[in-house]
């Protein structure tokens, strides 16, 4: 798994590329604490490249949306490849994380 | 330390040394136990704490009076080895529950509970370090300090000295010897080669230039050997071979020795060698400790699990769970809600490790207890989510699916949250995923709704209920098993038992792996659906003649009888004389192949009705055994009969209802 991280502004812009497996879930996690840390208010996540995502990996992405919705923040998601979408579908969690069909959609509804 | 003890009480002396050093950190751990368990009373960490403090208590008591050491004639080593597993089982619970202690306490604000943890986690390195230091490690170099030898001041162990100049050796060899070490000495590269590839040594001392191969060769060699690569090496040189020393360092040497040899320094480097091979040996015996504690923990995990399915004649199912290297969190349950209602889960806590199992059982635990009082399953998903949520800044969940199937109609009630769609193999071939309601994942958000819904089971149909381990088990090249794959098992099985349907898809799954290792736990519960009697006022149950079948009959019978409200005083009987009868048929079973109970309402009382496939009965010339048998039936009921219509035998059995 490779994870690639910019900023713009108040908006932190992740691609994520590979498998988020148990065994990289918590270095993953690690990575995202550190965007929060950073003072990031919104969080876009660029998903086409990710092939597979452990509950693990949800895990890391529930505790940051839970983090960021203190300051009214959210994670955007987009680029979801169709067995990653079933995952979020299936598991509930359309209904926290929004998703859009464009990297320009996301960073106008993040910002 | 404590003095050493005499070789001829040695396991005597082994266990006064761990009450005298093990002891009093035993105590301290068992105080600060007490202090966190005091705290955390009466909050979410109580239960917790609590299993800290038992295990605690536990470490203490073992310390003070140490269990089963009774075969002084034993071999020492062994006993050792035992008793240093006895004492860390204690310790490991503490560790695993101290750690979730001090995570929860600190996302929570908990900042005392929080303090206390931690001081239980110190203290808990304290006894591991406390142990190593009452026990003997299983170096050579502690079993020639227990042997009585003249004691050294620093470790002792196996060395090799490999120098090409005499003088050199002969001083070494002296020197070494008389620290206490057992010494090999070489005088060249190849034989120092030969020598550590043949025997077990603790260090190796090589000089920097010899014959054939140098010193730095030997050291290439020995740390491109997996098998040696561990072993400490010193190299040996003239002052002015800096460069050299620098290139041995960096290609894996521990240290270096120049000469001439000075003496402290010498003691000193080989001390360290020494010390930190021990202490890495004693690290290695924790891992392999750990690694055992997690073992148990996976057998505990499957312990909790249910055994049998729940004995139902209109249902048959089973389920299967087979862990991955880590501890997982995956569950399943099935349970009588009452005589016809059957409830059954599957559930993934996301993580893995000990925190995933301790909160499985957690939720599993929770499920029970709020099923158990008959709740829709969405009103269940309901409660636990909020009990799980309200203080779970882990961020911990889990996808559950549960489901109430109604055993007299086939009706399955349930609620999924964010779980897996489950599986329909319809008695004909199809299959069908069942709807989801897409909501979330359990114990992530307070207030969540969930939402029932509903299918329909024919006679014949199977429901299976799985987990990722399933769908997502990876091919060497890493393809997803996927739903797709699954569904061809089960339409390939239709008819199938449970058993076999989940053996057929344990199978395809290993088989599609190709070897590769499973990454997660892998769960399934699968029931088919035999369909109930039309109507419910009638019983109607087939058996094989066997008399394991009784075991199936008789909580049927019990289900009907309470759901007709037929007093114990003609149940009790018309039950007894049900299962003599069917006893009868077993034994005597004349080529039965088949057995049908029946039962009906009748205007005065119940017509019982027990039919089997066999050769025909002669009452008349029904002796022995047999006779007995049915004369007992008689004298349980008010009123039997017997006939014969060419195919089967029934006896019919009436008790009168006052």
């Amino acid at each position: 798994m490779k994870v690639e991280i910019t900023r713009h502004g108040a908006i932190a812009a992740m691609t994520i590329d590979g498998r988020l497996s148990s065994a990289v879930a918590d270095a993953f996690e690690d990575r995202l604490r550190g965007v929060l840390d950073d003072g990031a208010a919104q969080v876009v996540i660029d998903m086409s490249a990710l092939t597979f995502i452990s509950s693990s990996g949800l895990r890391a992405l529930i505790v940051a949306a839970k983090r960021l919705s203190e300051g009214g923040g959210r994670i955007h998601l987009f680029g979801l490849g169709a067995p990653i979408r079933e995952v979020f579908e299936v598991s509930g969690l359309l209904r926290i994380f929004p998703v859009h069909a464009t990297r320009d959609e996301a960073m106008g509804a993040a910002d | 330390m404590s003095p050493l003890p005499p070789a001829d009480a040695p396991l005597a002396a082994i266990l006064d040394r761990v009450a005298a050093v093990v002891g009093p950190r035993a105590r301290d751990l068992h105080r600060l136990a007490e202090a966190l368990a005091a705290g955390a009373d009466g909050g979410t960490l109580a239960a917790e704490t609590s299993c800290i403090l038992a295990a605690a208590e536990q470490m203490a008591a073992m310390v003070a009076a140490p269990p089963g050491m009774e075969e002084p004639g034993g071999d020492l080593d062994a006993l050792c080895a035992r008793l240093r597993h006895d004492l860390r089982g204690p310790l490991v619970a503490v560790k695993g529950y101290g750690e979730l202690v001090l995570e929860v306490a600190d996302g929570d604000g908990l900042a005392a509970v929080a303090d206390d943890a931690r001081h239980v986690l110190d203290a808990v390195s304290e006894v591991l370090v406390a142990i190593e230091q009452a026990l003997p490690a299983r170096s050579r170099a502690l079993a020639a300090e227990l042997a009585g030898d003249s004691a050294p001041a620093g470790p002792v162990g196996r060395i090799l000295v490999a120098d090409d100049s005499d003088r050199n050796r002969e001083v070494l060899v002296q020197y070494l010897t008389r620290e206490g070490h057992e010494v090999v000495a070489v005088s060249d590269g190849l034989t120092a080669l030969e020598a550590v590839q043949e025997q077990r040594f603790d260090l190796a001392l090589l000089d920097m230039i010899m014959p054939g191969l140098n010193g730095d060769e030997v050291l290439k060699g020995i740390k491109a050997d997996p098998a040696l690569h561990a072993l400490p090496v010193i190299m040996i040189s003239a002052l002015d071979e800096t460069d050299s020393i620098v290139r041995c360092i960096e290609a894996g040497a521990e240290d270096y020795l120049p000469k001439p040899f000075n003496r402290v320094l010498l003691r000193a480097r080989i001390g360290a060698c020494l010390e930190k091979r021990r202490l890495r040996e004693v690290e290695l015996s924790y891992l392999a400790a750990v690694e055992k504690e997690l073992t148990i923990a996976r057998e505990v995990q499957a312990s909790i699990l249910p055994r049998r399915f729940p004995p139902h004649p209109a249902v048959e199912g089973g389920g299967l769970m087979v862990p991955a290297r880590d501890v997982g969190g995956d569950f399943y349950d099935f349970f009588l809600i009452d005589d016809d209602r059957i409830g059954v889960a599957v559930g993934d806590v996301s993580g893995k490790g000990v925190p995933a199992a301790v909160y499985m059982a957690m939720v599993r635990t929770l499920l029970r207890a709020t099923a158990l009082f008959g709740l829709s399953p969405a009103k269940c998903l309901q409660r636990l989510n909020d009990q799980l949520s309200a203080d779970n800044d882990r961020g911990m969940f889990v996808s559950l699916f549960y489901g109430i199937l109604d055993c007299a109609t086939g009706a399955f009630t349930y609620a999924n949250g964010g779980h897996n769609r489950p599986a329909v193999a319809r008695a004909g071939g199809g299959v069908e995923w069942v709807r989801g309601t897409d909501d979330l994942l359990v114990g992530v958000i307070y207030g969540s709704a969930y939402h029932d819904a509903a299918l329909t089971l024919a006679p014949g149909d199977s429901l299976l209920l799985y987990t990722d381990g399933v769908v997502e088990a990876a091919d060497p090249a890493d393809e997803e098993f996927g739903r797709p794959r699954l569904a061809e098992v089960l339409a390939a099985h239709a008819g199938a038992g449970p058993e076999d349907l989940l053996a057929a898809v344990l199978a395809a799954v290993r088989r599609f792996e190709a070897g590769q290792p499973p990454s997660d736990d892998l769960t399934c519960v699968a029931l088919r659906f035999r369909g109930g009697p039309a109507d419910s006022a009638r019983f109607e149950m087939g058996l094989t003649p066997d008399l394991v079948e009784i075991a199936r009959l008789i909580p049927a019978l019990d289900a009907y009888f309470r759901r007709m409200e037929v007093p114990a005083a003609a149940a009790y009987p018309l039950t007894m004389a049900i299962e003599e009868a069917v006893a009868t048929v077993v034994r005597h079973g004349r080529g039965a192949r088949s057995l049908t109970i029946r039962i009906e309402r009748t205007g005065d009382g119940l017509a019982a009705e027990v039919e089997d496939d066999g050769q025909p009965l002669d009452p008349a010339a029904a002796d022995g055994d047999l006779g007995v048998g049915l004369q007992f039936v008689m004298t349980l009921v008010d009123r039997a009969s017997y006939d014969h219509d060419g195919t089967f035998n029934r006896l019919r059995l009436m008790k009168a209802l006052a």
